[in-house]
């Protein structure tokens, strides 16, 4: 009953209270944002030595933040380690935050294997009780292999529906068959320089098996790696061989028969022993 | 309060009296001596008629009297706690408006000198640096995986989303043994309709990478399709009911009824989807069936085709 005179200086203080709280988060959140310390900055504060009494004044001491710090900069690399994924840079600018919203804006880029890629994103989070909502929204990728075509096709599926975790792991699949077969292209070269050649380098998808004996051979080993929308990959291996007129009119049915050979050795002894096997055969070939 | 025995009057009154006290808390007095004061009150007390002391009823007007006399001191006393209690909101309004000032002109001052920064602080170039490890952790979230290391191996969360929003996270734990590099699996959040023993059984010890990548693929699509029904669920609840569904919603029937545009009764007929491949998009199989057989099923596929486009694509 009396109460009631005192609502107005009631709300006005709850209020104020609310645009306290507002004012601090966006201050904090400014600081954070704007601000960057370089790596010398980091490295004197962790190695500070003295520390007075009167700072821990309830507050962490600086030795924990500092075990705080090594523990976060353990996880980092073990967990991009496991995953594939290396980020390189990141940066963030809250643009609203509110007790239960907030509304981000991010800029991350980093390498998945040899894989650069580079995203924008806006990010909603809403409390809800006990449940916290996560929205992305407003994706924008950026590839390093973009001028492939169902990579740029998948690609603008992705940013359409705004699935970050669908890329991701399409992504962290599909690198790791370009790894491979980097690796195993990379490999061959090494071992018999001779008779394999890359006209495209490392990251093209096809391999020449160039015969030491009979000039004109060739055997062209081709490697896509498709990424269809749904972002799986598919790896496709053929073999095209190039053979000089006069080879062809000795032994038309044999090297007709190459390429159906070459499938069937994939199926059953996988892709490193197959081509292993073609060289041997190259080599041997009067 | 009843009291017994010999009557006590207490005064309490800040009001001058004369030969009184200011504060007397408690006082006896004899009959007469009360009389004697008597004529001294009339001042505050204007409506107590004055009475000749031999009356009959004069201790029930005593009582009325200090009943009054009390019940004016109550209504003082509120007075003055009401007064406090303005004072004191008052003043706090007044604080939090300075606090409120003093943080507005910090944030504008941020705003205005971008980057600069004084001497650093090491306390404040630990914690700058300890947020900014914690969001890129957090950030690991949006690919899918994010853990943190235990101390025998990792704990790792998986996350699942559906066009864009994060839905559920399931757990593993995996522990390293020995110095083998290889990977066991311990504990696990992951619902037992989905392979995940046999999966770890194949691929944990040799690849751990594709191990995580093909669970990922079988939980996205499980909550996809769960994500998938809820929303149909949502968007037409007279239209379409589920008959039923099973846990890993790779097996589902529904019942449509859709008002037929000419003749203004419903149409009902029941699809049964079936995704044979776990870790599919799409349904392989799709059967529907009309309530009188097979007339009209040409229209009604067409009808049906609609609403999954609509679903697939909302």
């Amino acid at each position: 009953m009396d109460k009631s005179i005192f609502q107005p200086y009631e709300d006005e203080i709850r209020a104020l209270e609310e645009e306290i709280w507002l004012l601090t988060e966006k201050y904090k959140d400014i600081r954070q944002e704007s601000i960057s310390f370089s790596d010398e900055d980091i490295l004197q504060s962790t190695s500070f030595q003295r520390e007075t009494q009167e700072e821990t004044n309830g507050q962490e001491s600086l030795s924990e933040l500092k075990a705080q710090l090594e523990s976060l900069e353990a996880d980092l690399p073990s967990l991009m380690k496991f995953t594939g994924f290396h980020f390189t840079s990141h940066s963030k600018k809250t643009l609203e935050r509110t007790r239960n919203r907030t509304v981000e804006k991010h800029r991350l880029s980093g390498k998945c294997h040899s894989l650069s890629f580079q995203l924008e994103f806006q990010l909603l989070e809403v409390q809800d009780n006990e449940k916290v909502s996560t929205v992305v929204s407003d994706l924008s990728i950026i590839m390093e292999s973009g001028e492939d075509s169902n990579v740029s096709k998948f690609v603008s599926s992705t940013e359409e529906c705004g699935d970050v975790v669908t890329f991701f792991r399409s992504l962290s699949t599909y690198a790791e068959w370009f790894e491979h077969r980097r690796r195993t292209f990379l490999h061959f070269k090494a071992k018999y320089p001779d008779i394999v050649t890359l006209p495209e380098g490392l990251g093209g998808d096809f391999i020449i098996l160039r015969s030491p004996k009979v000039s004109g051979f060739e055997l062209v080993i081709v490697w896509k790696i498709h990424l269809n929308e749904e972002g799986t990959t598919i790896p496709v291996l053929d073999l095209l061989p190039k053979v000089p007129e006069q080879v062809l009119e000795n032994s038309m049915t044999s090297v007709e028969n190459i390429p159906g050979s070459f499938r069937s050795a994939l199926r059953l002894f996988g892709i490193e022993v197959s081509i292993e096997n073609l060289i041997k055969v190259l080599r041997s070939e009067k | 309060m009843k009291r017994k025995g010999k009557r006590i009057f207490h005064w309490v009154s800040s009001q001058k009296f004369p030969d009184f006290p200011k504060f007397l808390p408690s006082l006896t007095l004899s009959m007469q001596e009360f009389f004697k004061f008597l004529p001294e009150f009339p001042n505050f007390l204007p409506k107590i008629p004055r009475f000749p002391p031999k009356t009959l009823n004069v201790l029930a007007h005593l009582e009325l009297l200090e009943a009054q006399h009390r019940g004016w001191a109550e209504a003082q006393e509120r007075q003055e706690q009401l007064q406090e209690r303005e004072k004191f909101l008052k003043s706090r309004i007044q604080e939090l408006r300075q606090r409120r000032d003093a943080l507005r002109e910090k944030v504008r001052q941020e705003l205005g000198n971008l980057g600069i920064a004084s001497e650093p602080d090491p306390r404040e170039v630990l914690e700058w640096k300890i947020q900014k490890c914690r969001e890129l952790l957090r950030l690991f979230r949006l690919t899918g995986i994010s853990g943190k290391l235990s101390p025998h191996g990792i704990s790792l969360s998986l996350h699942t989303s559906f066009e864009g929003s994060l839905l559920d996270s399931f757990h593993l734990e995996l522990q390293e043994r020995g110095d083998s590099g290889r990977f066991w699996l311990c504990r696990h959040s992951v619902p037992p309709f989905i392979p995940l023993e046999r999966l770890a059984r194949e691929l944990l010890p040799r690849n751990p990478r594709q191990f995580l990548g093909i669970l990922c693929r079988h939980l996205n699509t499980f909550v996809g399709r769960r994500e998938q029904l809820r929303k149909l669920q949502e968007e037409f609840p007279d239209s379409v009911q589920v008959l039923s569904q099973n846990s890993l919603c790779n097996f589902l029937s529904f019942r449509y009824r859709i008002p037929a545009e000419s003749s203004g009764e419903f149409q009902e007929f029941r699809a049964q989807l079936r995704y044979r491949d776990p870790t599919g998009t799409r349904p392989d199989d799709v059967t529907a069936v009309t309530g009188d057989g097979e007339r009209g099923i040409v229209g009604i596929l067409g009808v049906f085709w609609e609403f999954w486009d609509f679903f697939e694509n909302s």
